[in-house]
């Protein structure tokens, strides 16, 4: 498979670097704007994994852009998950979030629909669970400089680079998200702190303790990094999302919705992804 | 359609007919008629002056000088008066008494002061209203040099920007907009050589340092039958060729760069050379810069101009030019970058006889990029370039005092290397190198002026170009919904392509009376190579690409209308002209679409169609104590492509409604003087949300409509003021001072809109402005000696 998925994180690096150039001198300031409003949509945002727990579901709408509100939740859905053979039906549990029984885990290589009815117009999604390497060991290293994009490090605070050891399957294109907790806390609690990365420049290579996340942390936090097997849609989804968030960086193209996997115009984004985990310490100084 | 065939039906009889209807017999069998040639220099310096005229004063026919400062009138023999101007310069007579072919070399003095208005009466300065040539605009190195600059840096693309149908895609951007044409569609050639990244320091400067250059010319629509290839414009500028008299120089030292330039002879009157280099230190004011990180980077851009020539003869000259350049940045040593242009270009000039002048060329120009990330980052280093090598012959036949006769060939090989991916410290990385892609482009052209009587002059031509690609390819192949099906790989050296195309240009100009005329004008420009950019204004890391089977050859149709003329005893120029364009296979890009390291680039592009129209205004005053013009456009760009904005047109983003520049200059004594410039630009398209959703913590926007809103409008006031040093009689050296006040209103203008959510309401968005520039002074010291 191709070149032409790789390159996106890395363009929004170089995207990144050529407006700090720009940008070094110039100065922000509010201004008062009145913008159209697009009509209200569906938005939908869910995952199911290979992890057994409880897989969540957020159903809510969308809103005109410049609205005080927060997004509305939809509490009256149905929302159903099936892998062909099973369906799970998720129920709600507050606050437009749906969840699955406790027991639940998805299996790779399977294909998994999602169905939310709601507002009486059906939303559909499906997703195949691309399988996982397994990590074989973390390095997590002191870090000397600020390299990740919109990681600003905060005086006072000392920051680790965590590197990755594993085997890149060569066989076809394969898509990573990665998120990291620091003694079981998400540390990656945005969805822009999380890494993503195609295996472009690396496929069918040892990964040697690629860096993946830069952290903040103190000797002796246990640091664990899950690795999840992505769609080439979700990393183009999240590609977009990043990309959203520079919107308005002239630099960067021209702004433009981002690519659903939902039916009949829902917003958002159904994830299936195989997970793998690695452990470390933060070494002392 | 239908008036494309009618003009090419139309110009072969003209031809024909100009070979008919040319009274004057041909004059090497008339023992009657002889050739006055020569060429037009500057007294001083030696430097040939491009577009001087030469005419006779009894019958007021005449000619221009070409770009090689040569002139060829055939006369009858006997007496007349010979009168040779150009502005900024004393005008001289010849009585002659002509019995046999002459050869008549000028030097021409420079005004000695701008200050008193120089009027001799004899002098044709009704260039504008008289030359067939309309959407040209000309300035003179010196005119750039008063208009107040950006951190004092004299910069020839900021003042072709302040002219009317000429937009700057905006500050910060290397592109600048004609007629409302994309940035790719100008063609940029300094001494004849393709420049494809014109800017320095993200576009705040241009890569042409003025103290080398002698003649700049914008061609915003009339682009001669000799050039093509670029679908808008016409950027020509021309290096000086170096002082054959005197070895001299000068020199500057200003806010963020530093010059020298000298020049000399090599032989006294027959080889001269120039030298010119410019280095910027902008980086030596990060230590100012808040953030700790940025003050570490390092950021500059240098240049070097070199030129020079050997005068065999009157009949055979060489000319050898380069030019380098490259910029520089390293961001905490953990993203590097460079970029720049190189250029070479070998000229001959030979003269057949008098009346036929010829040029060669050989061109080589490479415009590359190469970033390099620490192994930190991501551990890999990555270059990509256009390398082009180019040969022309172009010919200028003087056929009588009405018929000129231009017609010549070029071909180009191009060699598109979009980008190569290498392992720097990271033992993971996979070279990974997109396919190099080959082309040949070929041109013959052939045109004429023909003045017909004393009012119509007609100028006219044909240009037929070729674009081939060339193995070793690989060309994919998509389906109507853009998926991939298969590809085609062709052996190194076949042609597996080819795309030929004929553009008709045209004009005629009508003279009303001595004081005005009007110009119509026609022409098709066809363009072969694109640029992948879906940035506003173009960066230096965007990839120029070939035409092939997937991407058809962009082609435009100009029409052009205008009305020319002086006034005031002709110091005052006036000019309104009309135009509209018709773009046919223009490109756009998907939503979110991947342009580096894309081997299926193909596949992202969207294809559509543009037009364009509008109205400029000018009113210029080239000499005298008060100097300067006013320009007003009122314009409108749109594009209509398939999969964008739901397939309906919608404004591009070069479509400014208003554009107003205001250039004036005064010199208040013989040493001092004083610039201003105001300019008004109505605000940039920009594409803003409609609607939000909230997604794993982050708001995301939803948008409904292209380019549906505007950035505040645009407008600065600049102002200089320039205090030459005393002069000293019997010495050379000169000095003078330069303060510059860049936006002295502080003028907080927007260079982009962007949003956040309010502190406390994550929920809230709010937008912000961003905008680049506050009040910025600058002082530059200058010597000449």
């Amino acid at each position: 498979m191709s070149n032409s998925e790789k390159f996106n994180i890395m363009k929004t690096t170089i995207i990144f670097a050529i407006a700090c150039i720009v940008l070094m001198s110039s100065c922000s300031e509010k201004i008062d704007l009145t913008l159209n409003n697009a009509a209200s949509k569906i938005v939908i945002e869910g995952s199911l994994t290979s992890e057994t727990k409880q897989h969540e579901v957020r159903v809510s709408r969308s809103l005109g852009y410049l609205d005080a509100n927060a997004t509305p939740a939809v509490t009256d859905a149905q929302v159903t998950i099936s892998d062909g053979s099973q369906i799970f039906v998720l129920t709600h549990k507050g606050n437009g979030v749906y969840v699955t029984g406790p027991g639940v885990s998805g299996i790779p290589g399977r294909t998994y629909t999602i169905r939310v009815v709601a507002d009486g117009q059906e939303f559909t999604a499906s997703e195949r669970m691309n399988p996982v390497t397994p990590i074989d060991s973390l390095a997590v290293l002191k870090a000397y400089m600020a390299i990740q994009p919109g990681v600003v490090w905060e005086p006072g605070k000392q920051y680790y680079n965590i590197g990755v050891y594993c085997q890149e399957p060569g066989n076809e294109t394969n898509f990573y998200m990665f998120d990291v907790y620091v003694n079981n806390r998400l540390w990656t609690d945005t969805i822009t702190k999380r890494f993503f990365s195609d295996d472009g420049f690396i496929n069918g290579s040892y990964i040697q303790g690629m860096n993946v996340l830069q952290i903040d942390a103190a000797p002796g936090d246990s640091v664990r990094l899950v690795m999840s097997s992505v769609s080439k849609d979700f990393y183009y989804f999240m590609y977009g999302v990043i990309q959203s968030g520079m919107s308005g960086n002239p630099f960067a193209g021209q702004p433009a919705n981002l690519p659903s996997n939902l039916s009949n115009g829902a917003l958002g984004y159904f994830r299936v992804s195989a997970v793998a985990e690695g452990v470390g310490i933060v070494p002392g100084q | 359609m239908k008036t494309i065939l009618t003009l090419l039906m139309w110009l072969p009889a003209l031809f024909i007919q100009a070979a008919l209807t040319d009274t004057e017999p041909d004059y090497s069998s008339d023992t009657t008629r002889v050739v006055l040639s020569g060429r037009i220099r500057d007294k001083q310096t030696g430097e040939e002056l491009i577009g001087a005229s030469v005419y006779i004063k009894e019958s007021k026919a005449g000619t221009i000088t070409n770009e090689y400062g040569f002139y060829s009138l055939p006369l009858k023999k006997g007496s007349c008066t010979i009168v040779v101007s150009y502005v900024g310069y004393e005008s001289q007579m010849f009585p002659l008494t002509l019995t046999k072919n002459q050869t008549l070399n000028v030097s021409l003095a420079e005004v000695a002061s701008t200050l008193s208005e120089v009027v001799v009466s004899d002098v044709r300065k009704n260039e504008i209203v008289t030359s067939t040539e309309m959407s040209v605009v000309k300035l003179k190195t010196e005119q750039i040099k008063s208009i107040p600059a950006l951190m004092g840096e004299v910069d020839v693309i900021k003042a072709i920007q302040l002219l009317p149908g000429v937009q700057s895609a905006g500050e910060g951007f290397s592109g600048y907009n004609v007629r409302g044409g994309s940035s790719e569609q100008n063609l940029i050639l300094l001494d004849e050589a393709p420049i494809y990244n014109a800017s320095h320091l993200m576009g705040f400067f241009s890569v042409f340092n003025y103290d080398a250059v002698k003649d700049v010319k914008l061609y915003k629509g009339d682009i001669p039958v000799s050039a093509g290839g670029r679908l808008s414009s016409l950027l020509d500028i021309r290096q000086k060729d170096g002082n054959a008299r005197d070895f001299s120089g000068s020199a500057g030292i200003g806010t963020i760069s530093s010059r020298l330039m000298l020049e000399g002879p090599v032989v006294k009157d027959k080889s001269s050379f120039i030298i010119a280099g410019r280095r910027s230190y902008a980086d030596l004011f990060l230590p100012f810069a808040k953030d700790t990180l940025v003050q570490k980077n390092k950021l500059y851009f240098y240049d070097l101009n070199l030129k020079w020539n050997y005068n065999f003869s009157d009949r055979d000259r060489l000319f050898v030019s380069g030019y380098m350049g490259r910029d520089i940045y390293d961001f905490n040593s953990a993203v590097g970058m460079g970029w720049g242009n190189n250029s070479q270009t070998v000229r001959w000039n030979h003269l057949f006889s008098p009346r036929l002048f010829a040029n060669f060329s050989a061109i080589h120009s490479n415009y590359s990029y190469d970033m390099k990330l620490a192994p930190e980052i991501a551990g890999f280093k990555w270059n990509s370039n256009i390398e082009d090598y180019g040969l022309k012959a172009d010919f200028g036949f003087y056929k009588s005092t009405r018929n000129t006769l231009r017609f010549g060939v070029s071909s180009t090989y191009h060699q598109f290397h979009p980008g190569c991916i290498t392992p720097n410290g990271n033992p993971a990385v996979i070279e990974m190198k997109m396919p190099v892609n080959y082309a040949l482009e070929h041109a013959a052209y052939i045109g004429n002026e023909q003045k017909v009587n004393a009012r119509i002059v007609l100028d006219y031509g044909l240009r037929f170009t070729a674009f081939q690609n060339v193995g070793r390819g690989t060309v994919y192949h998509f389906s109507d919904e853009y998926r991939l099906t298969d590809s085609s790989t062709y052996a190194p050296g076949t042609i597996y392509n080819t795309y030929t195309g004929i553009e008709p240009r045209g004009g005629i100009t009508y003279s009303l009376n001595e004081f005005s005329s009007l110009k119509a004008n026609y022409s098709r420009t066809r363009q072969y190579v694109h640029l992948a950019s879906n940035s506003q204004g173009g960066t230096p890391l965007d990839i120029w690409f070939p035409s092939n089977s997937n991407v058809k050859p962009q082609i435009c149709d100009q029409y052009a209308l205008g009305y020319f003329r002086t006034i005031h005893s002709e110091s005052i120029e006036a000019s309104v002209e009309v135009y509209y364009k018709d773009m046919q296979n223009q490109i756009d890009f998907k939503d979110n679409a991947v342009l580096m390291m894309n081997k299926h680039l193909d596949g992202e592009l969207r294809f559509g169609k543009g037009r364009a129209y509008g109205a400029e205004f000018m009113l210029r005053k080239q000499e005298g104590k008060f100097n300067g013009w006013i320009s007003y456009t009122l314009s409108r760009s749109e594009r209509k492509i398939s999969g964008i904005n739901n397939g309906d047109y919608y404004r591009a983003n070069c479509d400014k409604t208003h554009n107003i520049s205001v250039v004036a200059n005064y010199i208040i004594s013989p040493r001092l003087s004083a610039s201003a410039n105001w300019v008004f630009i109505t605000g940039t398209p920009v594409t803003l949300p409609a609607g939000k959703f909230e997604y794993g913590n982050v708001v995301v926007p939803v948008y409904s409509e292209r380019n549906g809103y505007r950035l505040p409008d645009y407008h600065r006031l600049d102002l200089s003021l320039t205090l030459k040093g005393k002069e000293k009689p019997g010495r050379r050296f000169r000095s003078e001072w330069n303060l510059s006040v860049y936006n002295a209103y502080y003028r907080k203008n927007a260079f982009s809109i962007s949003f956040a959510p309010q502190k406390g309401n994550p929920s809230q968005m709010e937008a912000y402005k961003t905008y680049l520039f506050p009040i910025i002074p600058a002082i530059t010291y200058n010597v000449k000696f």
